[in-house]
């Protein structure tokens, strides 16, 4: 018997990973779990637009000026470039977990958070088969680039400064792509491919078209055959986003791909 | 977790509060007294590795405060140790201040007809928190204890929609 909770956290995407497969089973076999499921799904759209809808209210002038205040306590240190890069931190060197993780609380980042639903009137967006990896979700953190840099501070919740935008961008990604469906799906795949070759997962855009990708780049990351795949085209992965270049880096690690790092660009 | 500290992480606690006044005080000036406080206290929370949950707590504080002044109530909890069910006589709701879309209104109005528990849990959710920092908040035992409320709301909440 699936607890009830269970479906709600696979509902928001919030469930671990690794009880996604037994939930998702038994959803598929049980119309009421479905029905309970989908209804979970909509209070998790409903909810997010609530709270966004309220924070897109002006504060009044006495609650402002105490922002102003606020701001001048604490100066959080996360930076941002032209491009951003987000790691799940799977399997990465202690020292670069820590490191990682060491940014991750100094950057003030939320990610383990309530995480809605896909908003199915959103077009472009992908849709993964299952649902997307809570789990890494809640292992991104920023990495500064070598290039271009430029001092902002980056907050992954609510609504509507650029700021906030990357946050919805990067949810959205999240509740559509399932990293590790992908990875099953093109595991056998990669060694065959060559720069600039095309190839599909069971991933789908909302037409029910498969997501196309592409191989960008061969690489090595710390002794490890890496490979850098993109979407082959621009994900819409907000209402006001015009388009946003996704790359992921994938790298053999144990004799098997892993996703080490998603790229969205600015 | 290190919260940032800007007008965002005001309108947060305006979406709590809207839980926890229910309808019954003005989430803004239940806000603007947990600021107050916070920064009246900056030396001492200005460092705080949870300051949203202060400041919510601080909220829930000054909201029983509030109605135990209107009602010269003296405790919130019956002789058996149960939290008290608040009654108090509406006043200025947040629906008057501010313009949200229809479906928006429509579930904030249905929350604000649900039981306290619900309201607070439903607007925490609302507000994107996670289950640690709604434990953290709502001050239950377990997490698996947030988990079964958050549930059982949501489905009430969507019986009511319906």
């Amino acid at each position: 018997m699936i607890d009830e909770t269970k479906i709600m956290q696979y509902a928001d995407g919030t469930l671990p990973i690794e009880e996604h497969a037994e939930v998702k089973k038994a959803i598929e076999a049980d119309p009421k779990l479905k029905e309970l499921y989908n209804g979970f799904q909509e209070t998790g759209d409903l909810l997010f637009k609530l709270g966004n809808e309220i924070k897109s209210q002006p504060l009044p002038k006495n609650l402002q000026d105490k922002a102003d205040i606020l701001k001048t306590w604490k100066k959080p240190i996360v930076k941002e470039s032209n491009s951003l890069n987000f790691f799940g931190l799977f399997n990465i060197q202690p020292a670069g977990m820590a490191a990682a993780f060491a940014i991750f609380f100094a950057g003030g980042i939320y990610v383990d958070n309530f995480i809605p639903t896909k908003d199915k009137k959103n077009t472009n967006q992908v849709i993964a088969l299952t649902q997307k990896v809570d789990d890494l979700n809640k292992k991104l953190f920023i990495k500064e680039l070598k290039s271009k840099k430029i001092e902002k501070n980056i907050k992954l919740r609510s609504m509507p400064n650029m700021e906030e935008d990357l946050s919805t961008r990067v949810t959205n990604l999240y509740r559509y792509f399932n990293a590790d469906q992908f990875i099953k799906d093109i595991n056998s795949k990669l060694d065959a491919l060559e720069i600039n070759d095309e190839f599909v997962s069971s991933l789908e855009d909302n037409d029910g078209k498969k997501v196309k990708f592409i191989l960008v780049e061969n690489f090595n990351a710390n002794g490890n055959n890496c490979k850098k795949v993109a979407f082959n085209e621009p994900l819409k992965l907000s209402s006001n986003d015009q388009g946003t270049d996704v790359s992921l880096d994938i790298c053999k690690i144990n004799n098997n791909y892993e996703i080490t790092s998603i790229n969205l660009s600015k | 977790m290190t919260e940032k500290l800007d007008e965002n992480f005001i309108k947060s606690l305006v979406v709590i509060a809207l839980g926890i006044v229910r309808g019954r005080s003005d989430p803004y000036e239940l806000v603007n007294g947990a600021m107050e406080y916070l920064i009246s206290n900056k030396e001492r929370y200005m460092d705080h590795p949870n300051i949203k949950a202060l400041a919510v707590l601080k909220m829930k504080g000054l909201f029983i405060d509030g109605i135990r002044k209107n009602q010269k109530m003296t405790s919130m909890t019956d002789d058996e140790g149960n939290d008290l069910q608040i009654v108090d006589e509406k006043q200025s709701d947040i629906s008057d201040q501010i313009s949200l879309n229809n479906e928006c209104n429509k579930v904030l109005t249905t929350i604000k007809t649900m039981g306290e528990k619900c309201q607070e849990i439903l607007m925490l959710a609302s507000e994107g928190m996670s289950m640690q920092e709604m434990l953290e908040i709502t001050e239950v035992k377990s997490l698996g204890t947030v988990l079964s409320r958050l549930s059982n709301c949501r489905k009430e909440l969507k019986g009511l929609l319906a």
